[in-house]
């Protein structure tokens, strides 16, 4: 790597180190840890919900799914994720924001009783910490592809740089390093997509030279079995993406630190307009990879980014898109990190382990630490099958939580019984639909089914709560 | 199933939930606080690129 491309990096590393110590020396009490003291405004949240979606692996992957599958990619960003921010920034949020609830397990706990909550806890608490180290360990092989870093010289710079703000600021160091991670991500990626766009000589040079198949947003089983338009809008747009834009705590817990119910609202609707841009910065270029490539039809779809890098950027470029895959990695590592220390003391800590809520800063600060150390030893463990496997395990909880969650809000009538008769029958109804090989986007959108009538069953047949209603 | 069918499904999706948060969020504020217009952009953008490509 060119000398001008490290001092590149080395100057985003010491901005988000300097941001991140500036405002640990602002945390004074355990709601300033994890909610930032309600302070954010809404264009930070916007831009770190959007960061933390990106990680490394999903700007090579998403851009080798663009080169393998076309603009149908984009599908991942657009009914993947504008629908549900509409619908989380108007419903949701501003319930959640108004009761004042640090974790969402907490406000299922307040409808469903304590063991919804404690189940729902413990699995988030286990993914979260598993994901820092499969992030990790899969960063860092590509790092040492790209950039010829040593492995661990890489997992131990993040985790360290990532250690220090995010367990001395929390939530507030946490969105505002994501702000400058998420600017040097857009400029990176749009940057290659600008400079690719006119060596191809144009956009109508690039619509004649690629298929047409890959220019189209919605495609058949037939035309494409990775992206049938079927489990697209309906298990992605209904179940997958609401799932996670309501129910996924790294999601939620941004929002729940802003400054009114409006910058909470806007955040979302601001951020489903920065996803509305991310294909450009990612689809795109992965679009440009069959016309600039030579030898294209051979390649790795994963090998494409960087062989864009290297081929369209001069020296100092490639170090602010260098930079943005180490931005894209830190930003998820801090936010996965900061949301289980936040579910273990709000929803483990104090309720099952009758924890004093005098130490909730103390005990978040070691929970948050505890999480990176996890992540750290688990990451060689969990390298191909076993997270696979631990990822269906929790595909298996989305549906369910998401029926939860739109109940909880939804149907005053949804009571305990509901609650554990639609996470029973969900994830049993996901685990057969799995066990079939059934394609993932249509378990999601069974096993919600299956735990909607197990909510609607199981709460009209509880008499007792139905009276005490 | 033709892809055209998700379109139109689609469309009417964007439509519906277009006209749920316009009457969900009413005139909370004014000017460019006024999440009406945000989400309006947001919906029209997303059915061009749908019926585009």
């Amino acid at each position: 790597m060119h000398w001008i491309d490290t001092l590149v990096i080395a100057g985003y590393l010491a901005l988000t180190f300097g941001v991140g110590i500036y405002l640990t020396m602002r945390v004074k009490t355990s709601e300033d840890f994890f909610l930032a003291g309600r302070r954010l405004p809404f264009w930070a949240i916007a831009m770190s919900l959007v960061v933390s979606d990106i990680g490394a692996l999903e700007m090579i992957g998403g851009t080798g799914g663009a080169f393998r599958h076309g603009i149908a990619q984009a599908n991942y960003e657009w009914i993947g994720c504008v629908p549900a921010m509409i619908v989380g920034g108007i419903l949701f949020i501003p319930l959640f924001w108004k009761l004042g609830i640090q974790s969402v397990p907490e406000f299922l706990g307040t409808r469903f009783g304590s063991l919804v909550r404690s189940i729902l806890a413990i699995v988030w608490v286990l993914f979260l910490g598993a994901a820092v180290g499969v992030f990790l360990q899969a960063a860092a092989t590509m790092f040492t592809s790209i950039l010829g870093w040593d492995r661990w010289f890489t997992i131990l710079l993040v985790t360290g740089l990532v250690s220090i703000y995010t367990v001395g600021g929390g939530l507030g160091a946490v969105v505002f390093t994501d702000v400058i991670q998420c600017a040097i991500l857009f400029i990176g990626g749009l940057l290659l997509a600008v400079l690719g766009l006119i060596e191809a000589g144009g956009l109508r040079a690039v619509t004649e030279a690629v298929p047409a198949q890959h220019l189209r947003l919605l495609l058949s089983a037939e035309e494409n079995p990775d992206f049938p338009w079927t489990g697209v809008l309906f298990g992605l747009g209904l179940v997958l993406s609401p799932a996670y834009w309501i129910g996924n705590q790294a999601i939620v817990q941004r929002t729940l630190g802003a400054a009114s119910e409006w910058d909470a609202k806007a955040s979302m609707v601001f951020g489903a307009i920065l996803k509305t841009i991310v294909p450009l910065a990612f689809v795109v270029p992965g679009i440009l990879g069959l016309v600039l490539i030579t030898g294209a039809e051979s390649m790795a779809p994963d090998e494409v980014y960087p062989q864009l890098i290297r081929q369209l950027l001069p020296v100092g470029l490639r170090g602010v898109l260098y930079a943005a895959f180490l931005a894209a990695l830190m930003s998820s590592v801090d936010s996965y990190a900061n949301s289980a220390a936040t579910i273990f003391t709000r929803d483990i800590y104090q309720p099952l382990l009758g924890g004093r809520p005098d130490r909730a800063l103390v005990v978040g600060r070691l929970a948050s630490l505890g999480t990176i150390a996890l992540g750290l030893a688990l990451g060689p463990l969990l390298e191909g099958d076993i997270y696979e496997t631990f990822q269906t395990l929790l595909s298996f909880f989305q549906g369910p939580t998401l029926d939860l969650l739109i109940a909880g809000v939804l149907w005053p009538r949804a009571n305990r019984t509901g609650g554990m008769s639609a996470l029973a029958l969900g994830i049993a109804t996901a685990i057969i639909a799995h066990w079939f090989d059934v394609h993932f986007l249509h378990v999601a959108l069974f096993s919600m089914i299956a735990a909607s009538i197990g909510m609607v069953g199981g709460s009209l047949a509880d008499s007792e709560s139905r009276r005490s209603q | 199933m033709s892809p055209l069918v998700g379109t139109v499904l689609l469309s009417c999706g964007y439509i519906a939930l277009l006209l749920w948060a316009l009457r969900t969020e009413g005139r909370a504020r004014s000017g460019w606080r006024d999440l009406r217009w945000w989400i309006t952009a947001l919906v029209a953008i997303q059915l061009l690129l749908y019926w585009w490509f």
